[in-house]
């Protein structure tokens, strides 16, 4: 039982990335490998303000959407000019400058969590509390997965209420053509803005809810592995709609649930599993394009 | 003032109007280069309420450019443009200086003008083709406050609101237009008129008070042309928006039925003459494909025949006298489906389907003439190999070629012109006639073969795709299609050279039936 709510919590924490990921992906149609650092950013953010500020579950949560909100101009503000390959090669510095910033923000001497130790490097930050907030406190397997369930829920409905809405169409059309729609009078610098600091802020609860069940986090929350793996999600399921990310995040973390059973040596697990989803990848790309149940072809 | 930042002030209210209108846009000393080579000098213009304008010129005269530039999507290198369409004049300067490009606040943009009128429909339509001809439309209603995220969360009722009245605006604009009844129709999927028409409708829907167009008739079967022109009519009368048209050789004669102007772009310098002088100046000059090539075809060439594939016209003219000899081109019974979708082919009413036939002998020219969404591409394709036939039989030179992939067809001399999608836009022209095979560069390319295919206009692209394939003359089948697009006169001759030279080769070109008056 703890297993299946085990892997609840986990299919929770990454169908909000992945439903993230889609808003970038999707409806912008621009791709992203910087997501896993935001999802890092919301970790740390929250492990920091519980560990050392005593914030509470929801200030410390705000905060690190806030902060990954805010942080979400390292990609918005280059999507204003970047397209296509070159869009890529951004979201991979930023993604580059986050990892670095984790693994090297570290003073050996210092006390972790202060101005010269912030990260504590590759040891990362351990101790990280368990959600607690009004009467609730979730210290159990049960109580996490429901909070975890519940604030998927909540974001799947963000995204719904948002993508389904005419600020939903006006994404849609600027990932269609972008100067046809600036030539309507459209403001899609301000859509970029808008949109990556939303999907930012949501891969940031994504990565609060993470730590906080994990008590732990350390920079490879924030690797280019994880990046990639959330893309996969997104394409492999298909974007442009809302049940594309969790058919993909669903599929994706079944796969080496799967492979458990399938007593492979625990030294070859990691590397089948990166075969798999290779192979899952360009399956996808040859029969189905679209991805598993996704609306829309990204080019 | 060395800067694109607008200075703002009243203009004359109506008293000043003149008999014309008001004047909503003027340029002064407008200038543009591309890469050392001016192409827009010195221009002058004044645009009056209600005007409605012929922009003309030979291909790579800077008409592109000129729009590109009037509605804010390229910074011109000296000038002055004054913009008063809704009676605060906004004036740009330029050159601008070297931070305006980096000024998040910047006002000389697309956005920009078209928040103050200015709006653009594009030569290649630009329709947001995930999305149907009704959000298409709705997406334009300027000042939606369901743009706004936080709006969408909090002001559901605001939003509710005026998401209803965007969208009954845009029925009611698919409505006038007779096409209520494709308003969920995604934009992919409807015809080159009906996606014309909901482009242009889209740009009135964002609040356009003047409207450029770019070749609007472009490509347009008898029906669209018929269409789109009534369309323009009732937006000059009724809406009095102001008009600026661009389009090429064969349609100018139809715009200037209800022109008020006509400005001409010659070696860069912009001259502005009355419709009725440029209508009797065209007078006499025969402009339809059709009636070209029966003048240029050598003395004794006829129509040989004439038939109907599934209700399109295949014309053949024959320079050479009929022989017992094996037809070039022998196409029988030829289905093709796109999807589930018959393109080629007839069901009669008891299922049974219908191929097309039709044969090529060498020295013909056919003449394919159809209504948009007929097949003439699919047909093309198919002979080309880039699309799977679904039944029949195809014989190129005695040898059937169902099977035979792509390159093997253009190795055996069959050579395919698409109408699209036909340049390599990273390479120079040099480089593409390279690749074509190409050491005697025709005159007309010898100043651009430096240029990027990018940085070309459509109407020289189209020039540089055609040479690239008629010139080597390592063909013996030619299938064009809409070869004339986006031609001037004197590339449209050009193309008529290549085809008059091969006198041993045949052709099929595939065209809009706009042209049938001629037949």
């Amino acid at each position: 039982m703890n297993y299946l709510l085990h892997l609840l919590i986990y299919l929770s924490i990454y169908s909000i990335v992945a439903m993230s990921l889609n808003m970038i992906v999707g409806y912008c149609g621009l791709l992203s490998l910087a997501q896993a650092g935001y999802f890092a950013v919301g970790s740390y953010v929250y492990a920091l303000t519980t560990l050392k500020l005593g914030f509470g579950f929801l200030p410390a949560l705000t905060l690190a959407v806030g902060v990954a909100a805010l942080l979400s101009l390292a990609l918005s503000l280059p999507a204003w000019r970047f397209k296509g390959d070159s869009f890529v090669m951004v979201s991979l510095a930023v993604q580059t400058l986050f990892f670095s910033m984790f693994f090297n923000w570290s003073n050996p001497g210092a006390e972790p969590g202060t101005v010269t130790n912030l990260t504590n490097g590759p040891f990362g930050l351990a101790g990280i509390p368990k959600p607690s907030f009004f009467q609730f406190k979730a210290d159990s397997l049960p109580s996490i997965a429901i909070l975890s369930l519940v604030l998927a829920t909540l974001c799947g409905l963000l995204c719904w209420r948002l993508l389904s809405s005419p600020w939903g169409r006006l994404l849609k059309s600027m990932r269609d053509d972008e100067l046809a729609l600036r030539g309507l009078g459209k403001n899609v610098r301000l859509a970029k803005l808008q949109v990556f600091a939303i999907a930012c802020g949501m891969a940031a609860i994504a990565g609060a809810i993470y730590a906080s069940y994990v008590g732990y986090i350390n920079p490879s929350a924030a690797s280019l592995d994880q990046s990639i793996l959330m893309l996969c999600m997104v394409l492999v399921g298909g974007v442009s709609n809302l049940k594309g990310p969790l058919v993909g995040a669903l599929v994706l973390l079944t796969i080496p649930e799967l492979l458990r059973f399938a007593q492979i040596p625990d030294e070859f697990a990691a590397n089948v599993r990166l075969m798999l989803y290779g192979v899952a990848l360009v399956l996808m790309m040859h029969f189905r394009p679209q991805g598993i149940a996704g609306e829309y072809r990204i080019q | 003032m060395n800067s694109a930042q607008p200075q703002t002030h009243d203009v004359a209210g109506p008293a000043s109007s003149s008999k014309a209108g008001r004047v909503l846009m003027s340029v002064e000393g407008l200038r543009k280069d591309f890469g050392g080579q001016p192409v827009l000098d010195n221009i002058e213009l004044s645009l009056h309420e209600g005007e409605i304008v012929l922009l003309q010129g030979v291909n790579g005269s800077a008409k592109t450019t000129l729009l590109n530039i009037l509605t804010g999507n390229l910074a011109p290198d000296a000038g002055t443009i004054h913009l008063s369409v809704n009676g605060n004049e906004e004036v740009f300067h330029f050159p601008r200086r070297s931070w305006q490009d980096m000024n998040v606040f910047d006002r000389f943009t697309p956005e920009h003008f078209a928040c103050k009128g200015v709006g653009r429909e594009w030569q290649d339509i630009r329709l947001f083709s995930s999305q149907n001809l009704r959000d298409n439309l709705a997406v334009a209603a300027p000042r939606h406050v369901g743009e706004n995220p936080l709006a969408v969360l909090f002001r559901r009722e605001a939003v509710k609101e005026n998401e209803h009245h965007a969208c009954s605006e845009a029925s009611v604009a698919l409505d006038k237009l007779g096409l209520h009844d494709r308003e969920g129709s995604s934009a992919d999927k409807v015809s080159l008129g009906q996606a014309k028409r909901a482009a242009i409708a889209r740009a009135v829907q964002a609040g356009a008070r003047i409207l450029f167009l770019d070749e609007p008739l472009a490509g347009l079967d008898e029906a669209g042309t018929e269409q789109v022109l009534e369309m323009l009519k009732d937006l000059a009368d009724r809406q009095r928006l102001t008009l600026v048209i661009v389009e090429h050789v064969f349609n100018v004669s139809k715009i200037l039925e209800f022109a008020t102007s006509a400005w001409t772009l010659k070696n860069g310098s912009l001259s502005v003459e009355s419709a009725a002088t440029v209508k009797m100046q065209l007078a006499g000059l025969s402009i339809g494909p059709v009636a070209e090539i029966q003048k240029r075809l050598p003395p004794g060439a006829v129509l040989a025949q004439k038939t109907s594939l599934n209700g399109a016209d295949l014309l053949i003219f024959s320079r050479n006298k009929r022989t017992d000899d094996p037809p070039l081109l022998e196409v029988k019974e030829l289905v093709v489906y796109r999807g589930n979708r018959l393109v080629l082919g007839s069901r009669d009413e008891l299922g049974n389907i219908h191929g097309i036939s039709f044969a090529l002998h060498r020295g013909d020219t056919g003449l394919m003439l159809a209504a948009n969404g007929h097949g003439k591409t699919t047909l093309a394709e198919s002979l080309a190999g880039l699309v799977k036939i679904a039944s029949g039989q195809i014989r190129f030179d005695g040898v059937p070629i169902e099977q035979m992939p792509v390159w093997e067809r253009a190795v055996r001399g069959l050579l395919f012109l698409p109408a699209r999608n036909h340049t390599f836009a990273d390479l120079s022209v040099a480089e593409s006639l390279k690749l074509a095979g190409i050491n005697d560069c025709p005159q007309s390319l010898k100043l651009l073969l430096h240029r990027r295919v990018s940085q070309l206009s459509l109407g020289e692209k189209q020039r540089l795709a055609f040479e690239c394939a008629l010139r080597k003359k390592n063909y013996i089948l030619g299938v064009l299609d809409e070869p004339f697009s986006a031609l001037d006169g004197a590339n449209v001759q050009a193309l008529f050279e290549h085809i008059q030279n091969a006198k041993d080769c045949a052709f099929l070109i595939c065209l809009p039936n706009q042209i049938r008056q001629e037949i």
